[in-house]
């Protein structure tokens, strides 16, 4: 009789362990499916962002490549013509602006902002003054100002700083300040006054990096091409891009007599 | 009575015993205390009587001091003076320069005036006396004991001045007692000073390669860092050179020369300066390596000089002459222009530029006209960066851009521009050419480019030479090319923009004028010696048409993405 009760007690311990160890091994399973199935759902959602994304620069490219007198053109793709892709539009500003700032320039590198209309050049900016802003990063640098007139002739130069970047003399003196424009802070502006007859200002950076804002109470001319693009994915996911061209600029490096 | 025979029997005897009484002699070792008789020219007196005074006396010997001899006289207790030398005079024509030898000469004739003769107390000197010369009772000489036959003397005279009594004194009792001469007067004149001789003119600068000489002025001038002229012999003789109107911007100088025949004169060496001599120039200003020469200060050319200008101040006055300092570096000069420095570090503009054509205002400044900054390089002591400005930093470290070399902005074009490539100059064309071969520009093909504006950029380091007077096509040209020449034949080069990454300017004595511009973003080579070199050897002014014709070309666009959803 002993020995009875006794198998019975330790085959019920054995059925215990095994159904804990069944039951953790079930665990483990799910976990990992459940995994699984998010990971590749992650996955595929960033192919399809990548799709659009690579769908809505391809519209960019094309609005490029589709220029109109030198504009590049609002372009359409439809559902057939990209894999995976519903739709790509793109919409390409020709509105002007009384403020253009650009991206940071590298110190001695520099900027060419059109006071004409690019690329036919027959009419010259004029009206209210020409506020320059910079001194958008921790240094304070110092710009050099070239006008290039109508006639393609110098006009004008400046060296505008208040930092001893350059020694000499006659520099033009900016006012200090937080000046925000377009979502930068310049710490410095400076009031070139009223230009007119002239084709281009061209501004060097010396010292070092700092972005570039360009303001009047006067719409400039386009200093380039703004070109958003959407593009939707079949399965509806869609994205947004905005890409900024600037007209051509001239390289310090090839317009700095050098030795 | 006849008195006669009394007069002629005993008068006369009587008188001869007397007489006799006075010639007989005596014993040497006994004395009379009479008074001895006269003597002088028609008698004398017998041993042991000497003639003192015209009485004969018995003689004294030195140890007789103060012995009576009768007649009031005693022997004499010190010696007579001689007497004293005549006819004391200077035999010689004596010179300026101390120490200044006079030689005297006097008469002497020997024996003593008082003593009258030897044997009378202390010895009176006949012949052997002592002589010596004094100056107002100061002795000039030693005592010295001198021969009747040779009575002279040389007085080494060490000041100058006016010694109004000199006279010879004779003594023979080692000037115990002495008798001297009548005085003269002998007056030592100083030399007359040389006068200071003064060399002056004009600071110069010389070419390297011709003889072309220019005066400093006031607007260009030197800045000295030696200016010295140093004599032959320098015994007594202080040059002072000082440049006119400071060192710092000197275009005179001035050397005065003190030539010290006076104050120099002085024991033990009374030296003096020699008066004609040579004096060697050592003199340097900042920046110029070779060391300045004497020139003819009239002179427009400054011919090759000795270093050495002769001077003799016997014959005073201002000598006048140039320093000339020889420039001898090739230099370049921009106008309308900005610069930065890709590779050199330093263009030495010389202290007298001068104009290299009607475009070159001549003035002491790198760049001309409407100037921009000068960044990285030195430009020497002399010129500013440019005029009023003066922008620029000579320590400024530019930041290597994006294009630093031909090959990187080949990439662009060949991802972002349209362009053709071609296979022959003569295919050249509006846009941007590539060429993958060597190029000339020459006489022959230049007029290809003309009415065109053209980007020729040459690949896989091909060369691109220049290889005529002047180019000047009616369009805009930009080269580019990883080496190009410039032949020594080349002199404009105009519409156009010369970048390369090694631009070897051959050499030639002509001057080199690119209206566009240059960007050598290497290594550079100018090798051009203009004859005159203080006209820049390249002259290059700005000119903004070729960019603006060639934008669409030589340019870049800068793109900004944004994710806005």
């Amino acid at each position: 009789m002993t020995g009875n009760k006794s198998n019975k007690s330790e085959s019920g311990q054995v059925l215990l362990v095994t159904i804990m160890l069944l039951a953790t091994a079930l665990t483990v399973v799910m976990t990992n499916a459940f995994k699984s199935i998010t990971d590749t759902q992650t996955t595929k959602l960033e192919e399809e962002s990548q799709k659009a994304l690579a769908a809505a620069e391809a519209g960019i490219e094309q609005s490029l490549n589709q220029k109109t007198a030198g504009t590049p053109a609002n372009i359409t793709i439809g559902e057939q013509e990209l894999s995976g892709i519903k739709a790509v539009s793109t919409n390409v500003v020709t509105t002007t602006s009384k403020l253009y700032t650009t991206p940071l320039l590298a110190k001695d590198s520099q900027y060419t902002f059109y006071l004409t209309n690019y690329p036919n050049a027959s009419t010259y900016w004029s009206g209210s003054n020409l506020i320059i802003y910079y001194y958008s990063e921790n240094n304070n640098p110092a710009l050099e100002v070239t006008l290039i007139d109508k006639n393609n002739s110098l006009f004008d130069r400046k060296i505008i700083q208040d930092a001893s970047v350059v020694s000499g003399s006659n520099f033009s003196s900016p006012t200090s300040g937080s000046y925000a424009k377009d979502g930068i802070t310049f710490k410095r502006k400076f009031d070139l006054g009223a230009i007119s007859n002239n084709k281009l200002l061209i501004v060097r950076v010396l010292g070092s990096t700092t972005r570039l804002g360009f303001e009047s109470a006067t719409d400039f001319f386009k200093q380039g091409e703004v070109i958003s693009s959407e593009a939707k994915t079949s399965t509806n996911v869609v994205k947004k891009v905005e890409l900024r061209q600037s007209y051509p600029q001239i390289p310090a490096e090839f317009f700095v007599t050098s030795f | 009575m006849d008195l006669s025979f009394i007069k002629n029997k005993l008068v006369l005897p009587l008188f001869a015993l007397f007489l006799l009484a006075f010639f007989v002699p005596q014993s040497a070792h006994g004395y009379y205390r009479l008074c001895g008789g006269p003597c002088g020219t028609y008698y004398t007196c017998n041993s042991p009587y000497v003639c003192v005074g015209a009485i004969c006396l018995q003689a004294c010997s030195a140890d007789n001091c103060g012995e009576s001899r009768g007649c009031s006289r005693t022997c004499p207790c010190t010696s007579f003076a001689p007497l004293a030398p005549t006819n004391f005079r200077v035999t010689n024509t004596y010179t300026n320069d101390l120490p200044i030898s006079v030689n005297f000469a006097w008469d002497f004739l020997g024996g003593t005036q008082t003593c009258g003769a030897t044997g009378w107390g202390l010895n009176c000197s006949g012949n052997n006396n002592n002589f010596r010369i004094e100056d107002s009772g100061t002795p000039l000489t030693t005592t010295t004991t001198l021969t009747s036959a040779s009575r002279v003397t040389t007085v080494n005279f060490t000041t100058w001045g006016n010694h109004p009594s000199v006279k010879v004194c004779a003594s023979n009792d080692n000037f115990a007692t002495k008798t001297c001469s009548s005085a003269l007067s002998v007056t030592l004149t100083a030399p007359t000073p040389y006068p200071t001789i003064v060399i002056s003119g004009s600071f110069k600068q010389k070419s390297s390669n011709s003889n072309v000489c220019y005066n400093a002025t006031s607007q260009n001038y030197f800045t000295v860092t030696k200016l010295a002229v140093t004599p032959a012999s320098p015994n007594c003789i202080t040059p002072v050179c000082n440049s006119l109107p400071n060192s710092t911007t000197a275009y005179n100088f001035s050397c005065n020369i003190t030539f010290d025949n006076v104050g120099c004169q002085t024991a033990p060496n009374y030296l003096r300066p020699t008066p004609g001599q040579n004096f060697t120039l050592s003199t340097t200003v900042k920046d110029y390596a070779q060391a300045g020469q004497w020139v003819d200060s009239s002179s427009t050319t400054c011919k090759t000089a000795s270093p050495i200008v002769a001077i003799d101040a016997t014959h005073p006055g201002t000598v006048s002459r140039g320093i000339s300092f020889n420039y001898n570096s090739r230099w370049i000069k921009l106008k309308d222009s900005a610069f930065v420095k890709s590779i050199s570090s330093t263009n030495y503009v010389p202290a007298i530029p001068k104009s290299y054509d009607a475009d070159d205002d001549g003035s002491l400044n790198f760049i001309i006209g409407k100037a921009g900054s000068s960044l990285g390089l030195n430009i020497g002591s002399y010129a500013k960066f440019s005029a009023t400005n003066n922008w620029g930093a000579v320590d400024y470290s530019p930041q290597a851009q994006k294009y630093k070399s031909t090959s990187s902005f080949l990439e662009y074009i060949k991802s972002k521009k349209e362009h053709q490539t071609i296979t022959s100059i003569n295919n050249v064309s509006t846009g941007i050419n590539l060429i993958d071969a060597d190029v000339e520009i020459n006489n022959n093909n230049k007029s290809i480019f003309d009415g065109k504006n053209v980007v020729l950029f040459l690949l896989n380091n091909k060369k691109l030479t220049f290889n005529l007077t002047s180019f000047a096509p009616s369009g805009s040209v930009m080269f580019f090319a990883t080496n190009i020449d410039i032949k020594g034949n080349v002199q404009t080069i105009s519409n156009a923009i010369v970048l390369g990454d090694n631009i070897n300017l051959l050499a030639s004595t002509q001057g080199l004028k690119i209206t566009g511009n240059l960007i050598a973003q290497k290594t550079i080579s100018n090798n051009r010696e203009v004859a005159d070199n203080s006209k820049p050897s390249i002259f290059i002014v700005f000119n903004p048409k070729p960019y603006v014709d060639l934008l669409p070309y030589i340019s870049s666009s800068i793109y900004d993405w944004k994710q806005i959803q």
